[in-house]
């Protein structure tokens, strides 16, 4: 058994590493040869890169802390509330989560513009924090908490804040992480957003960068895909202990 | 009785937010779209009822997207999970190598598109089949199939597998009357969650063929939509873009469906 | 130091009588008239001073260079000139209400101020050191040349002097324009050369009537660059370009920020605009279907929907064609013709005899391919294998290749410069080819060259190009839109060798301009198939990596994909 465990786990790791291994090594080599030129050209002579890399930081983070606000108290009510038609609100969620991309752009657009929000980090940043696929993801977990908890803190206070931050909060603790790393994720690889809803380029985020690398002089591809990685990477080792302490999901209905 | 309901009521305040915040970023645009949907131009606004459903329903390349979007949600997505199942219980038996493992398989959810489809691109020369676009799909998502689902094995009590195996059972009884039930939720949630990813994959694929104008094998719903949505045809986009939501709602309730039949 | 006479003349009997007598002067720069009094303005450079700079409030600092120029004034009865107390005139202009003087103040900069109440100065420091200017208009207002704040790039407009320059007027760049001449009608006449490289100057009228709102830019969109803009026909405008998804987003979500979008009959997206009907019917804007009319037929054809609405306006055509040497070509034996396959002969042969000749082969297998998908929906026909293969074999780029001399020296010798080294090599051009309207007009009076387009598709028309624009129906500021398509239209109904117009008077009489006015009449404007459908493949075939029947299917597939999605 171990040793098939060995030989598998050798084989996949080196899938799923290989093309990542291959931009690194990639952003390490210019025109056939190992240089650091790439990096030269991106950090010293791409003034936009820094701008953008910011922009990416902060939209991502603006959208997770702002969501994780949003809809802890959400699926905490989809939990313990009861009134009709809960499962049907419920599904209704779903369907939303699962609107590809072009079918939402033009009227996203026409109602960020009415709200004169193009052009603006606001008009990224609020529709994110929205996405259906948090709700989603936090629901599931959030069926899982004791409720014997609940009903002994509920003994002593009638603040949902404080019920939430004492009893609920620490049991859905790896919930929480895991829904930051994927929220966070999403809003780091977003492209189609930023490219139509921000005209100034300044505002616009590190992925539309990549998309565009080559429109900017030099190699700035591959180096900029690799500095893309690391902070998802910093994210997820952060997390890494606290995930496998468990993760498990109630029922989809 | 009294507190009761206070209680309820706060419960139902706490969803609030988030639904109104919903609502004006997710339903009135979908709103809009129904309503574009049924009129004949953006500009003159006569209200056509159904007769752009009929055409789009007629076009041969909506079919022809339609047909190419769901075969990949049939068959990429199962093999996904089969994959991501076995691996998962494979690997679950050697908890240690897993919990190291873990990083690498989060790596391609991150890594940016476009460095990716070059190395795809290199790689895989061949387009007569829609082969690259699969692998790239499966590539990407069996990471996260992979950490939810042996998050969901190793959280059943290992008690429960310990006393069923001392009652006799083999492997194979372990797996289908006691694994399979327990983890059921998590794989209806992550297939769910494949055939959300199965959509945003259109980025990908058209980077990788770098034309609006993919092999037949490749056109996906996406790619009917966007090219009309450059051709200034936004009726065509807003019909497909309802029936999409249909399709969707229809697999939404197939699932559900199938999941309360399991529950028994 | 010179001595000038200041005469009146009798226009019809010629008489001359003296007036006056200017001394210690060195040039006298302009006269103007104004009740009974003349004013000159003249130089005296052994007077000049040194002038402090003046530093503006947003820290733009402009140096001022005295070259000694005064200003005087002669009463017309008794013929006695007065020396303006003015320090540091620049120029002057006369209406109705008086003189108008601009004068550098080194505590101040630049400024206007009325000779009557010369205390009034109203400083503008936008304008520059303009070389003249002229009230154009009972309003007020008035045309600036030669304002070094916008040299090469705005230098005739109509000026306001608390704001500075407001706009350009129809794309003229006058070189080395210095006279001026206004009309209160709004007319404006420039004595000016015709480009950088010519010294010959004429005299020519420009219309400044209607003139926009000031400040107040048509903002145009556009999904691809355009090098020429559209008339400005007195209005300013800002042109903005957009991606192709960033433009059929502001488009659809009838955006109300933009005025107009501006887009070739070669983007995809142009027939689709034309079914869709999507933008402002232009109907009923006075000149429009008058103007149409007066265009070739085909023009109004392509522009009319099914339901009789106009909802874009051409506002140029373009067709490449060759320009070739009449005689040096006969000599040589070189014909043309307007099938492929002895037109291919025409240049091999030309190839054989001097290096004299530009044809490029990417023109050619462009006009060849857009040209066959005029016609036809799929590639798979005799007709266009028989295309390829000849385009594949015969169409190379040692024979096909480009002399980017030859416009040089055609243009030189059209402007009359003294050029040995092109003057040779315009007596050796055997033909070049002329893609652009810009550039056939600028020849049309050359006596020694004849036109021909190049191959003509299957239906004997030569494809044309057409740039349009279009007006939104839901822009804020429609009435001006519509104001500017008004202006435009006026322009363009009076432009000469428009290549729209029908009326053939309005065309040079060269032998050069017949043919080139046949050619556009023979034209047809076809909304173009996007080139990434089949562009690059043919490349390919071309280069050998693909097969014919290759192509075909994926050319088709594609194509079959792009008109039935």
């Amino acid at each position: 058994m171990r040793k098939m465990n060995a030989v598998i786990f050798t084989i996949l790791a080196l899938i799923f590493v290989l093309p990542v291994a291959a931009t690194v090594v990639m952003s390490f080599s210019s025109e056939g040869a190992p240089s650091l030129q790439g990096y030269a050209d991106l950090l010293f002579d791409c003034f936009v890169f820094y701008p953008m890399f910011w922009n990416s930081v902060l939209y991502a983070a603006a959208i997770t802390i702002v969501q994780l606000i949003v809809i802890i108290p959400c699926a905490f009510g989809f939990s313990q509330a009861k009134f009709r038609g809960k499962g049907a609100l419920f599904v209704f969620y779903t369907i939303l989560m699962m609107m590809p991309l072009q079918v939402t752009i033009l009227p996203n657009y026409i109602g960020l513009r009415d709200m004169g929000l193009i052009d603006h980090p606001l008009g990224i940043i609020l529709p994110m924090i929205f996405s259906p696929f948090g709700v989603v993801v936090m629901h599931q977990y959030m069926k899982n908490i004791d409720n014997s908890v609940i009903e002994a803190t509920r003994l002593e206070t009638n603040s949902i804040f404080r019920i939430l931050f004492i009893s609920v909060i620490p049991q859905i603790r790896v919930c929480i992480f895991a829904v930051v790393l994927f929220v966070f994720a999403d809003c780091w690889n977003m492209v189609e957003q930023p490219m139509l809803f921000l005209k100034d380029d300044s505002l616009k985020t590190l992925s539309v960068f990549i998309t565009n690398a080559q429109n900017y002089t030099g190699e700035v591809l591959f180096p900029a895909a690799v500095i893309f990685l690391i902070p998802m990477l910093i994210l997820y080792l952060f997390f890494n202990e606290n995930l496998e302490k468990g993760l498990t999901l109630g029922d989809l209905s | 009785m009294k507190k009761y309901l206070k209680w309820n009521t706060k419960c139902k305040l706490c969803l609030l937010p988030s639904l109104l915040g919903t609502v004006v970023f997710f339903v009135v645009p979908y709103l809009r779209v129904l309503y574009y949907s049924l009129i004949d131009n953006q500009f003159r606004r006569n209200l056509v009822w159904f007769d752009n459903y009929i055409k789009t329903l007629t076009n041969k390349y909506f079919l022809l997207s339609l047909k190419n979007s769901l075969l990949l949600i049939v068959i990429a997505v199962p093999i996904l999970m089969t994959l991501a199942l076995v691996i998962s219980l494979a690997l679950s038996y050697g908890i240690k190598w897993v919990r190291k493992t873990r990083f690498a398989f989060v790596l391609p959810m991150v890594i940016p598109t476009a460095s990716i489809v070059l190395i795809w691109r290199s790689v895989f020369t061949d387009s007569s089949t829609a082969l690259p676009i699969y692998l790239l799909f499966i590539w990407k998502n069996i990471g996260i199939c992979i950490v939810l689902l042996t998050a969901a094995f190793t959280s059943i009590e290992r008690s429960l597998f310990e006393a069923a195996r001392l009652d006799g059972a083999n492997s194979f009884i372990l797996h289908t009357k006691i694994t399979l039930p327990m983890i059921a939720p998590t794989v209806f949630f992550t297939a769910l969650l494949s055939i959300v990813n199965s959509f945003k994959i259109f980025k990908e694929s058209y980077l990788f063929y770098g034309t609006n104008y993919p092999p037949d094998h490749s056109y996906t719903l996406q790619y009917y939509m966007n090219n009309n949505f450059l051709k200034l045809d936004y009726q065509s986009l807003a019909t497909s873009a309802v029936l999409t939501s249909i399709l969707v709602f229809g697999i939404v309730m197939a699932g559900i469906f199938i999941q309360r039949r399991f529950d028994r | 130091m010179r001595k000038f006479l200041v005469c009146s003349v009798d226009i019809n009997s010629g008489e001359v009588e003296p007036i006056c007598e200017l001394d210690e002067l060195d040039n006298v720069e302009k006269v103007g008239v104004c009740g009974d009094r003349l004013y000159w303005l003249g130089e005296r450079r052994s007077e000049t001073k040194p002038v402090e700079p003046f530093t503006t409030e947003e820290g733009v600092t402009i140096y001022f260079e005295d070259t000694g120029k005064k200003m005087g004034c002669i009463d017309l009865e008794s013929g006695e000139n007065v020396l303006l107390d003015i320090e540091f005139p620049v120029s002057f202009a006369v209406s109705d209400n008086g003189v108008t003087v601009y004068a550098y103040k080194s505590e101040g900069g630049y400024y206007f101020a009325d000779l009557a109440t010369s205390d009034n100065k109203r400083f503008t420091n936008k304008l520059g050191s303009i070389t003249n200017f002229e009230f154009f208009k009972e309003s007020g207002e008035f045309a600036i040349v030669g304002s070094t704040e916008f040299m090469g790039v705005l230098p005739v407009s109509k000026a306001d002097n608390e704001s500075g320059v407001i706009c350009a007027v129809n794309n003229v760049y006058p070189f080395f324009a210095s006279e001026l001449c206004a009309s209160e009608t709004g007319y404006v006449w420039l004595k000016t050369a015709d480009s950088a490289m010519s010294y010959e100057k004429r005299i020519k009228r420009y219309d400044l009537r209607n003139t926009a709102v000031k400040g107040n830019p048509i903002r145009v969109i556009s999904s691809q660059y355009f090098t020429e803009q559209p008339f400005a026909a007195g209005s300013e405008i800002q042109m903005n370009q957009l991606s192709g998804e960033g433009f059929a987003l502001t488009v659809l979500s009838l955006d109300k920020s933009y005025d107009a979008a501006m887009i070739s009959s070669d983007q995809g997206v142009a027939n689709d605009i034309k079914e869709k009907g999507s933008f402002y019917p232009l109907n009923d804007v006075p000149g429009v279907s008058e103007y149409l009319d007066r265009c070739f037929p085909y023009i109004k054809k392509t522009v009319t929907d099914p339901e009789g609405n106009i909802c874009m306006f051409p506002i140029a055509v373009e067709i490449p064609l060759i320009a070739y040497n009449e005689k040096i070509c006969s000599e040589n034996g070189i014909v043309f013709s307007s099938e492929l396959e002895p037109f291919i002969q025409a240049v091999k042969r030309a190839s054989t005899i001097s290096e004299y000749y530009d044809c490029t082969r990417y023109w050619l297998v462009q006009t060849q391919l857009i040209g066959y998908l005029s016609k036809n929906h799929s590639f798979d026909t005799e007709e266009f294998r028989r295309l390829a293969t000849l385009l594949k074999e015969q169409c190379t780029e040692d024979i096909f290749k480009g002399n980017f001399e030859l416009y040089s020296a055609l243009m030189t010798v059209q402007n009359g410069m003294d050029d040995l080294y092109y003057t040779s090599i315009y007596e050796k051009t055997l033909f070049t080819q002329l893609l652009y309207r810009i550039q056939q007009i600028a020849l049309i009076n050359d006596e020694n060259l004849r036109a021909v387009p190049l191959p003509l598709s299957g239906n004997g028309k030569s494809v044309a190009v057409c740039t349009f624009l279009c007006v939104n129906p839901y822009s804020d500021r429609l009435s001006e839109t519509l104001g500017f398509i008004e202006n435009t239209v006026r322009t363009m109904s009076s432009a000469r060798n428009s290549c729209m117009l029908a009326d053939q008077s309005t065309y040079e009489s060269t032998a050069f301009a017949r043919d080139i006015y046949s050619i556009y009449r023979n034209g047809t404007i076809f909304f173009q198939i996007p080139t990434e459908i089949y562009a690059e493949d043919f490349e390919r075939y071309c280069d050998g990596a693909l097969t014919l029947d290759d192509f075909i299917t994926e050319a088709d597939r594609k194509l079959s994909a792009y008109l039935n999605e």
